[in-house]
């Protein structure tokens, strides 16, 4: 019976089902969406490592003494080919192969692909078997020919006889596009971009060796015979082998790449599922409110089932159903919208130039039942409250003429707000004579309960705060924007919790904006500083460009000096990181690089740190550290010099180009700082760019362009970070429909009468409207107040870290308060237009 | 008072300016097929201005539905209808809407006033939503008259039931629209408060020549007006001068449903009580 009530009443009101269920949908739609995203991708992998094995049963590499793409490869001389052509007997085929690093870039200097695309160089050999067929054109055979792979060439436009710029680790060179090739894995087309050259052009290209001298290969690939495992294969290889090389089983490289590819997803999960679980905070709120104010109108009803003798568990077990009835419906439209939102997440990835391997959505059974059990949980726990309250109702109110709920006073919430008030007082005050991460976890402490304080002070704030908000509106449109500021004012708890929802994604966003911004104006200031050159020369891939480029700018007239800069890898204590391999009285200049300790002159095996590093490590002068080089020699270095943090080399540690040099074989360049003549600057600016036209994988940059380097970055975390929380306010402004929606009915007398006495549809729309745009402005200014206050406070906290400059963007924050205004009016949409169709007669009679 | 006579004459007669509102064969149909109700049936009449009429009638004879068609609420089926010289049958929405908001007034049995707003401010409501400034002393008259004074700037929920119809009828009378209409204005007070607003009612007819139009079943109440129009099963069936609540009562008796209106009067309507 209790059963058949619930799915009546669910019946009778169709519409807020929906709407309620929405708030339930977008939550859970971002959780579906985020595990569908990542079974997807993962799926996509699988099928790709599945290929990647099926080229050999057994891998010989040399050890990776690095993972980073720009370290210099290692390479296997010719002798361990017939090495094991002798002596594995179960082989069926042994090839040697030769890749590595090569990007192709167009006329203009644009890296087909992306620059953080991978970009892989291959052997072009045409045998039986193989792998690469060619599609258009012809294989390459010359020095100057290079052939491309078929997306690779669609997303650069390129086409059979076109003049590219390939570059590689070791040269850059103008070659001609042959041919089109199709891979034989087309799982790895569109996820990294190829090329493939003739087996010399490949040798020389790739391992900077000359073709003339031994043969070397970066891989060896072994096949098995039929019978023969891959780890026995393995096993016969490894016992030929000296210990400096890897030997992996196909299964096991699949493994151990899929290790490190989830490993990396599980983290990509860990921060989208944070976002997630605001947006379903976010739509609790809205739930919470919907079912109070539901209850709220049926408390008659109730009230009557109450008397008729239904005991309060039985009306509660009633609304909890309705809930989970709610939260089901709500749940399967999200696992349906979460595969939208899986390729959002996609295209967002993409953004950030990871290409994933395409594939179709994978829905598992662990996604369909999680999307279920948040829905239906988050549903029933947020009806639960509203329902105990709704049926404290006592079975007399049903024959009373005004029934209303029992209410418990703010006076309790204002109370647990203000002590939270001072808790945020204590923590953030705190934090500003703390250091380091205590201030930070100061500030997260503070901001936590800055939040809570917020939430529990919000009913309280919301009567003199959309007072002052709704002035304006009031002044200028009179008696409609009055009886809209007194309906928002009206139910603090209603207006408060509709507020909060959309508070919390704003405050969210203010915060990382006024963050970001710091992080951007500090940028700014050191650049200003230590921006000592005219230019620097940048490399347009990852690799960097060759020492030729630099060669011909110090030869134009007009230039000071110029001073290259390698930036290598090393490992220290176990980790891998990058290093800056310059001689450091040249950086004075150009960086404005200030010692702070030790001396300038790098010998052997000695090491320059950055301030902050050496804090955080713990090191002084002096001091030894383990290091591993490119080539897998272990050595102890010394720290020689501490030198101030700098906004150029932002890289931690320097090494002497001797020392660097001796155990790395890559000569690219990646950066070189101009220094031009002071009285010559114009002419010597032309020349330098004239002299430079031959090289468009190198690019010129002055302070400026430094500054939008670094403003781009930080702008594209802020950017994704503002589409994550975008769902958040989308279901808070939902919550607004939904209240006002509900206002709406329940004022269905009170809007008939204003009709009655002459109040026109468009006024009556303006109120509703109004209505909406004070609550969302009063969660605006909630969300923008603790956003900025927690985000000044976070910059102070690291202001010792390279944020030492405040700076809250009024215009952007104030289009975000623009952008509250539009989703108030938004939102107004659908019940102002309910509000204007009813019948002014039927409205006024409504009991 | 003087003009309470011939209702139905003013229009025969052709002398529609003597006329705050008519109705000319007004006929109102709820309903299709066998559940079909002639909630008003070709009625024609006219409200003299300055006057206090009442329409009466038993329950379901109409008298709610003729008054939401002469105030521009309801729409009819069949006729037309004037307030002054404008006439209403075909009127766009905006048009009724700004029509009911400059020349009429409304005075309902309960829920009259917006709960956020004052006393005041229900009372200037109408005007303030037609954005006119009202005339200052005209108002202090209504509210004195209304003894509202010291009330002013309290909220609906802090007046009492009588208070309340108070501030209802000061709103009415403070836009001085062309008719008021009451639609059971006393039903839900006590008898004291009810005769307190009848006779504001009664005193602004006399004193300032407010005209008001009262539907009511309550003969004490009817007899507060100038002339009463009795409403049986969609028609007009009689008329009476000077009323007094035992004349009406009187008349009432007689309205036993005769033979002939039984079909159409029986099922129930939607309008009116």
């Amino acid at each position: 019976m209790m059963t058949k009530l619930a799915l009546r009443s669910l019946a009778a009101h169709k519409l807020r089902l929906v709407f309620t269920a929405m708030a339930v949908t977008l939550g859970v739609a971002f959780v579906a969406g985020t595990m569908i995203f990542r079974a997807t991708a993962t799926q996509g992998f699988d099928t790709l490592l599945k290929q990647m094995t099926s080229l050999a049963d057994v891998t010989v590499e040399p050890k990776r003494q690095f993972t980073t793409e720009n370290a210099p490869p290692r390479l296997i001389p010719h002798a361990v080919l017939t090495d094991l052509q002798q002596k594995v007997p179960d082989a069926s085929g042994i090839r040697g192969a030769v890749d590595g690093y090569a990007a192709v870039l167009t006329s203009s200097g644009q890296v087909v692909g992306g620059e953080s695309t991978g970009h892989v160089g291959i052997t072009f050999a045409e045998r039986p078997g193989s792998q690469l067929k060619i599609t258009t054109g012809k294989a390459p055979t010359g020095p100057e020919e290079v052939a491309v792979e078929g997306r690779t060439a669609a997303d650069g436009a390129l086409s059979v006889g076109d003049t590219v710029e390939v570059q590689t680790l070791f040269e850059t060179r103008k070659m001609k596009v042959s041919g089109l090739f199709d891979l034989e894995q087309k799982g790895f087309s569109g996820v990294f971009t190829f090329v493939a050259f003739a087996p010399d052009v490949a040798q020389k290209l790739l391992t900077g060796t000359d073709p003339g001298g031994p043969k070397e290969y970066s891989a060896i690939y072994v096949r098995s015979k039929p019978e023969v495992t891959q780890a026995q294969l393995a096993a016969q290889v490894r016992a030929v082998l000296p210990p400096e090389y890897d030997v992996k089983a196909g299964d096991d490289l699949a493994a151990e790449t899929k290790k490190e590819i989830d490993e990396l997803f599980d983290l990509l999960n860990r921060i989208l599922l944070v976002f997630a679980v605001i947006s379903i905070l976010v739509g609790t709120f809205i739930i919470f409110n919907t079912f109070t104010m539901l209850l709220a109108q049926r408390t008659r009803e109730l009230a009557l089932l109450r008397a008729v003798g239904a005991s309060r568990g039985q009306l509660t077990r009633v609304v909890l159903g309705e809930a989970a009835a709610i939260g089901v419906l709500g749940s399967t439209l999200g696992l349906l919208g979460g595969i939208g939102v899986s390729y959002g997440l996609r295209a967002l990835v993409a953004r950030f130039g990871a290409q994933l391997p395409a594939s179709a959505p994978v829905i598992s059974p662990r996604t369909i039942i999680t999307a279920y059990a948040v829905g239906i949980v988050v549903t029933v726990l947020a009806a639960y409250f509203p329902a105990r309250r709704a049926t404290k109702i006592p079975p007399v109110a049903a024959l009373r003429d005004d029934v209303s709920l029992p209410r418990k006073s703010l006076r309790v919430r204002l109370i647990i707000g203000l002590v939270m008030a001072a808790g945020t007082g204590l923590a953030l005050a705190g934090s500003l004579s703390a250091e380091g991460e205590e201030a930070g976890a100061l500030v997260a402490v503070g901001g936590v309960l800055a939040f809570i304080t917020a939430f529990m002070l919000s009913p309280a704030l919301s009567r003199p705060v959309i007072r002052v908000l709704g002035a304006p509106i009031t002044w200028i449109t009179g008696i409609t924007g009055r009886l809209s500021q007194e309906n928002a004012r009206r139910d603090p708890r209603r207006t408060a919790a509709t507020a909060s929802a959309l508070m919390i994604g704003l405050s969210l966003v203010s915060m990382a904006t006024v963050v970001a911004s710091s992080m951007n104006a500090s940028a700014d200031r050191r650049l200003d500083r230590e921006f000592g050159a005219e230019f620097s020369m940048e490399p347009r891939s990852l690799a960097g460009f060759s020492t030729d480029a630099v060669a011909k700018v110090e030869a134009v007239s007009g230039v000071r000096s110029v001073t290259p800069v390698q930036v290598g890898t090393i490992r220290i204590t176990g980790k891998e990181e990058p290093v800056v391999v310059a001689d450091p009285a040249g950086l004075a200049v150009p960086a404005r690089l200030k010692l702070e300790e030790g001396n300038a002159t790098l010998g052997t095996d000695e090491l320059l740190v950055g301030r902050t590093r050496a804090t955080e490590r713990g090191w002084q002068l002096g001091s030894t550290v383990a290091v591993q080089y490119p080539d897998g020699k272990d050595a102890t270095v010394k720290v020689v010099g501490i030198f101030k943090d700098n906004a150029v080399v932002t890289q931690s540690y320097i090494m002497s180009p001797a020392s660097y040099r001796a155990h790395a074989s890559g000569n690219l360049i990646q950066r070189a700082f101009i220094d031009l003549e002071d009285e010559n600057l114009t002419t010597a600016t032309a020349a330098v760019k004239s002299a430079l036209a031959g090289f468009p994988s190198v690019q010129l940059k002055d302070r400026q362009d430094a500054k939008k380097d670094a403003r781009e970055d930080v702008d594209r975390v802020l950017n994704i970070i503002m589409a994550l929380l975008a769902l958040s306010i989308v279901i808070a402004a939902m919550g607004i429909v939904n209240t006002l929606g509900l206002s709406v009915l329940e004022r269905t007398r009170e809007i008939g009468l204003l009709r009655a006495v002459g109040m026109g549809r468009g006024q009556v729309r303006s109120m509703i409207r109004f209505e909406a745009v004070c609550i969302a402005l009063f969660g605006a200014t909630l969300g923008l107040g603790l956003g900025v206050g927690i985000g000044a406070a976070l910059q102070r906290a690291m202001s010792e870290n390279g944020i030492e400059v405040l700076d809250i963007p009024l215009d952007r924050l104030g289009i975000y308060l623009l952008s509250a205004v539009a989703i108030g009016v938004v939102a107004a949409i659908w019940p102002a237009w309910r509000a204007t169709r009813m019948n002014i007669l039927e409205s006024i009679r409504q009991a | 008072m003087s003009r309470a006579l011939g209702l139905v004459d003013d229009v025969e007669d052709g002398i529609p300016g003597d006329a705050a509102a008519r109705a000319e064969g007004v006929s109102k149909i709820y309903g299709t097929g066998g559940g079909m109700v002639k909630a008003l049936d070709n009625v024609t009449l006219s409200i003299p201005r300055g006057g206090f009429t009442g329409i009466m009638g038993p329950s379901g004879s109409g008298k709610s539905t003729l008054m939401h068609c002469l105030a521009g609420l309801d729409q009819v089926d069949q006729g037309k209808i004037y307030v002054g010289d404008v006439e209403l049958t075909g009127l766009r929405e905006k048009d009724l809407t700004r029509l009911r908001r400059d020349r009429i007034g409304f005075i309902f049995q309960s829920f009259n006033l917006i709960p956020t707003l004052t006393a005041l401010e229900n009372i200037t409501l109408p005007m303030d939503i037609a954005g006119r400034k009202p005339d200052k002393e005209w108002l202090d008259t209504v509210i004195d008259t209304v003894r509202l004074r010291d009330r002013l700037h309290h909220r609906p929920s802090e007046l009492s039931g009588g208070q309340q119809q108070r501030v209802a009828c000061a709103r009415a009378l403070a836009s001085r629209p062309d008719v008021i209409f009451a639609d059971e204005p006393t039903g839900n007070l006590d008898s004291s408060s009810g005769t307190e607003v009848l006779s504001f009612l009664k005193e602004s007819v006399r004193i300032t020549g407010q005209t008001i139009v009262m539907v009511t079943h309550d003969p004490t109440a009817a007899g507060y007006t100038d002339n009463v129009i009795f409403l049986t099963d969609g028609q007009l069936v009689d008329r009476m001068k000077d009323p007094t609540p035992a004349k009406v009562l009187e008349r009432m008796k007689n309205f036993e449903p005769p033979a002939p209106a039984a079909q159409a009067g029986t099922p129930q309507q939607g309008a009116g009580r």
